[in-house]
């Protein structure tokens, strides 16, 4: 049970936040959720192309159907799904700008 | 990591920063370095979407959660008290006579020099409306040692604050 000196002293306001940090406070706390995705997927678009580029080393230009003669197919299925996931990559960065 | 949606971290300001702000000040003593707490937990919270997944009480989890913060910042930090006159004049009350503006800022100085557990029980028995239990919960301590540092807590407040009081009633 409260006498009246403890009901006085809850009658004394106590200092207040400033109402300015509120949009300071609450930009910051949820700034870093962009800053940090960001370099996450800058980072996989950089992975793809090392990925292309690995693959072009790595399977060379020795194409069968050239050899026999026949029309030659677009991209071998390695570099269709590369440029699938540099697409979406690509795609989902744009989502952010 | 799951992300706090902005809605809702801005309802559990609105509902909480300002007990939050009072309770780190009554460990700071400083605003600038209890701003700084404030902020702290904010950020912890939108970085913890899923925290109150299954909280009883949210506002004894946060408390609970600002005091180890509290805790942690006095470990790192030497306080240092700061005089009476560097601790910040309230920027507004309901009390507005002299006596009164008087009797509060003395009232912040023998809050400043009461210990960190003592003040902090106070702040939220008094200040927060909270039980004793409640206080337990958050500080990790008994109900019974919750009691008792608030009746110390306002003993010397008492003391400290007797001759305006008497002088405020007279």
């Amino acid at each position: 049970m409260s006498d009246q000196f403890e009901q006085a002293l809850t009658r004394i306001d106590r200092p207040q936040p400033d109402p300015g940090w509120k949009s300071e406070i609450l930009s910051l706390a949820s700034a870093p959720e962009q800053s940090r995705r960001r370099p996450i997927l800058k980072l996989g678009l950089a992975a793809c192309w090392l990925v292309i580029g690995a693959l072009q080393i790595a399977m060379p230009e020795v194409d069968d159907d050239v050899v026999a003669g026949r029309e030659p197919a677009p991209t071998s299925v390695a570099q269709l799904s590369s440029l699938y996931l540099l697409a979406s990559y690509t795609k989902e960065i744009e989502s952010y700008d | 990591m799951t992300f706090m949606d902005d809605a809702e971290l801005e309802r559990l300001y609105d509902c909480y920063a300002v007990g939050l702000f009072q309770y780190f000040l009554s460990f700071t003593q400083v605003e600038a370095d209890a701003r700084d707490l404030l902020q702290d937990h904010f950020v912890k919270l939108a970085r913890n979407g899923k925290c109150l997944d299954g909280v009883r009480c949210e506002k004894a989890f946060l408390f609970r959660v600002a005091h180890n913060q509290a805790i942690d910042w006095c470990r790192r930090v030497a306080l240092r008290r700061r005089k009476a006159s560097e601790i910040p004049e309230p920027d507004c009350g309901r009390l507005h006579d002299p006596d009164a503006g008087q009797f509060r800022a003395q009232v912040e100085e023998a809050m400043a020099s009461l210990p960190d557990l003592q003040s902090s029980v106070v702040q939220l028995r008094l200040w927060g409306e909270m039980s004793f239990d409640q206080i337990a919960e958050i500080q990790g301590i008994s109900a019974n040692t919750a009691a008792s540092r608030y009746r110390y807590g306002i003993e010397k407040l008492r003391q400290a604050l007797a001759p305006i009081y008497r002088e405020i009633n007279e």
